[in-house]
């Protein structure tokens, strides 16, 4: 298939979702039009049931301790406090947590992207020998449960004087096989006739996988950040291991910290809440920019999904 | 093709290191001989001009870690040998997983607030024999002997006594006043389930206000049966002996107290710690006349309203026996001569009479050394502050820790027995007939 076939097998699921969407505005007979309301009513209450730990959360972190304790609990809080919000971001340093789980994800991110790609390239447009086996072998390290490595990585960290520090962080999360397949599968579905196109016109592949490639598989990219990132964010035990310089302290780590100290072991829970709203704040904003691709994600890493 | 190779290094490092990583595993035990050797060498080290800088990890928050770092910093002020960075994790199962990592690396804390059998028969931790030997002023006579005790492994010293935490009781001052009963009086368990059978208030066959809480878990239970005389093995420590009439009564009358007569409750589940400050909380808004908690809730507690006293005995039998223990720091193995020299001054200044004593007042923990009773700051302090006495005289006819041979099996067992009793109603003799026939067969798995 080139890319005039491509582009009008595109042309034509335009169409046919046009089609359907014409279809949508004619009379529907009545048993389909409770079929379909019986359909929306049981994904309104899904939905609802997904969106309310957030919802109890953000509340939460509003009420008294009391209110939070009280039986049958309050949907909406009596009074609104937003003093847990600032009490809770003014006891710990919850900027520069953030500041280092954000600044750590994006610069993993930006890596694994140049890394994850030209790996995958040579997986599925160069031709050498050991090919085979060689991506054989990289699955089989997919099936290594990190924690598993956890230790002999640690004193790899160490020899390298990395501990401790920014470097250690990103690089020692600055591969991932997870990106490497999931871009692999996504370098398998370009058709090997435009490379050879590129090549037939002189382009190096350094040129032929900037400039030809990743504009084609752009979503993959996407998708492939976004869970990297959120990955990075949320990650927990490997940073808190490999750093003890409180102010190295990822945003996760620091609101497990401050669980213990500002909150008193569970005892601060508005607090606590507030401070699990705020430091989730960014993955939400991210969410609803983000929202289609994030949807499309599920989709594309069906076939390499994680864990 | 270049990338490729790098690839190809990284991929394959992480196989090999998975590969190595049960190699490196059994080579833990082994390299675990030499340097606690090395280590027996130090005291005659000799002292350098420049100041020897360690690092001390310690898994203490809030509270106990603002006076902590108050410590650290007084200790550094008050001499010119030694400057200790303090390092704090988020409690002492994270100091555990980090220091493991650390060791692991060869790139050690000296001092760790952290102790583990174990790791000490395996040398990771560093014998602190010659360094007591050598230290005049170090008086072992003068500290509460189960503390010391428990830092003892194989005979040897391996870890030092931080400070003590034991289960004491906490009673509304006003529900007992209210009831006409003297604290004084509360000598028994018996004495005590009468006391609560007549503060326990009830509405329509529903208890509205308890005459005690006792903590949930296994610890408290274990309290009472010890003493009654219980113990958890037999003397020669073959046979498990959990499941003897002094156990099956004891945990059989807290299964009625809280199941037929309802006069106690348990809190349990939830979320990390909430069961104790759900427990706390009941006593302080008035659901509840006391409950049996640690020496350590005494920051959070307002002894306006409630007052401490020691956990009862039974009748017949004597003075309570519970468990009081340690908090115990120790020396890393791996760390060198001087920085071992170090900690363990570090240490013996934290044990300080003045500055354990100013601990406990500070923190609510338990001093370790008895002079801290004798300490003229101590002295006023408890006058005002009757309650801070309260452990530490607990802690000087107290039991011992029962350290587990089967590294926890014996241990679960009972917390599952508690659980089936406090919480399932399942009768005592039941429950713990079970456990012992669980814990005998790990015991006779490694005793073969």
């Amino acid at each position: 298939m080139n890319i005039t076939d491509s582009r009008k097998v595109e042309q034509e699921r335009e169409l046919g979702r046009g089609n359907k969407r014409e279809r949508s505005g004619k009379i529907v007979p009545v048993g389909e039009q409770i079929g379909r309301m019986i359909r929306y009513v049981v994904l309104v209450v899904v939905s609802l049931a997904m969106a309310f730990p957030f919802y109890w959360m953000v509340t939460s972190g509003l009420k008294t301790n009391d209110e939070i304790w009280r039986f049958p609990p309050t949907f909406w809080p009596e009074s609104i406090n937003w003093s847990n919000y600032a009490d809770a971001w003014n006891s710990a340093p919850f900027a520069r947590y953030m500041f280092n789980s954000i600044f750590v994800a994006v610069c993993i991110c930006v890596i694994q992207v140049v890394n994850a790609s030209m790996m995958a390239y040579a997986l599925t447009h160069m031709k050498f020998r050991l090919k085979g086996p060689f991506t054989a072998m990289v699955l089989l390290g997919y099936m290594i449960p990190t924690t598993a490595v956890y230790l002999p990585s640690y004193m790899i960290l160490n020899e390298l004087h990395l501990l401790d520090s920014y470097a250690g962080l990103i690089i020692s999360n600055s591969v991932s096989v997870f990106s490497i397949f999931l871009l692999r599968q996504a370098f398998m579905q370009v058709s090997h006739e435009l490379v050879e196109a590129g090549q037939l016109d002189g382009a190096s592949h350094f040129r032929i996988l900037w400039t030809i490639m990743s504009p084609l598989i752009r979503s993959s990219f996407a998708v492939m950040i976004l869970i990297t990132f959120i990955e990075q964010y949320n990650n927990y035990f490997w940073p808190m291991l490999i750093t003890k310089d409180p102010d190295l302290r990822l945003v996760s780590a620091g609101l497990r910290g401050f669980f213990v100290e500002g909150g008193a072991y569970g005892l601060a829970w508005p607090q606590i809440m507030a401070a699990s709203a705020f430091t989730i704040a960014p993955l939400l904003v991210l969410f609803a920019f983000a929202q289609k691709t994030i949807m499309q994600s599920v989709n594309m890493s069906a076939g390499v999904n994680k864990n | 093709m270049k990338q490729g190779l790098k690839r190809s290094w990284k991929s394959g490092m992480s196989m090999l290191l998975a590969a190595s990583f049960t190699l490196l595993a059994a080579c833990g035990s082994s390299t675990g001989e030499t340097p606690s050797a090395a280590a027996s060498g130090t005291p005659a080290a000799a002292e350098s001009s420049k100041p020897v800088e360690i690092e001390f990890w310690y898994g203490l928050g809030g509270n106990l870690g603002d006076n902590m770092k108050a410590k650290i910093d007084a200790f550094n002020v008050s001499q010119d040998e030694v400057i200790v960075k303090g390092i704090a994790q988020a409690d002492y199962t994270e100091t555990e997983q980090k220091l493991q990592a650390a060791i692991a690396s060869n790139n050690v804390p000296a001092a760790v607030l952290s102790s583990n059998i174990d790791w000490a028969r395996k040398g990771y931790y560093a014998s602190l024999d010659d360094l007591i030997a050598a230290d005049a002023n170090f008086k072992a006579e003068d500290f509460v002997q189960t503390f010391l005790d428990q830092g003892k492994v194989d005979g040897k010293q391996y870890f030092l006594p931080m400070y003590g935490t034991t289960q004491v009781m906490y009673y509304r001052k006003d529900a007992l006043e209210a009831a006409g009963i003297d604290p004084a009086s509360l000598t028994t368990w018996e004495a005590l389930a009468d006391a609560a059978a007549k503060m326990t208030k009830k509405e329509g066959g529903k208890t509205t206000f308890y005459g005690w809480e006792p903590m949930w878990g296994e610890g408290n239970m274990i309290d009472a049966a010890l003493s009654r005389g219980g113990s958890v093995l037999s003397e020669d420590g073959k046979t498990v002996t959990i499941d003897s009439p002094e156990w099956i009564e004891t945990w059989e009358h807290f299964r009625k107290w809280i199941h037929e007569d309802q006069i106690m409750r348990i809190h349990s589940g939830g979320q990390g710690w909430e069961y104790w400050y759900k427990t706390i909380d009941d006593v302080m808004k008035n659901k509840a006349a006391g409950y049996t908690g640690s020496s350590g809730d005494q920051g959070d507690l307002d002894f306006g309203i409630v007052a401490a006293m020691e956990q009862p005995g039974w009748e017949g039998v004597g003075e309570g026996k519970p468990v009081a223990s340690a908090i115990q720091a120790g020396i890393v193995a791996k760390a060198s001569p001087e920085q071992q020299q170090a900690a363990f001054k570090w240490f013996t200044y934290f044990m300080q009479t003045e500055n354990t004593a100013d601990w406990s007042m500070k923190t609510g923990y338990i001093a370790v050394r008895q002079s801290a009773l004798d300490d003229p700051a101590f002295k006023a302090f408890s006058e005002k502050n009757p309650q801070i006495s309260v452990p530490l005289q607990q802690a000087s006819h107290a039991s011992v820790p029962f350290q587990d041979p089967t590294g926890g099996k014996i241990t679960d067992a009972l917390k599952v027995a508690a659980d089936q009793v406090q919480i399932n109603n399942v009768p005592a003799e039941q429950a713990l007939k079970e456990a012992q026939a669980k814990a005998q067969s790990e015991l006779d798995r490694i005793s073969k």
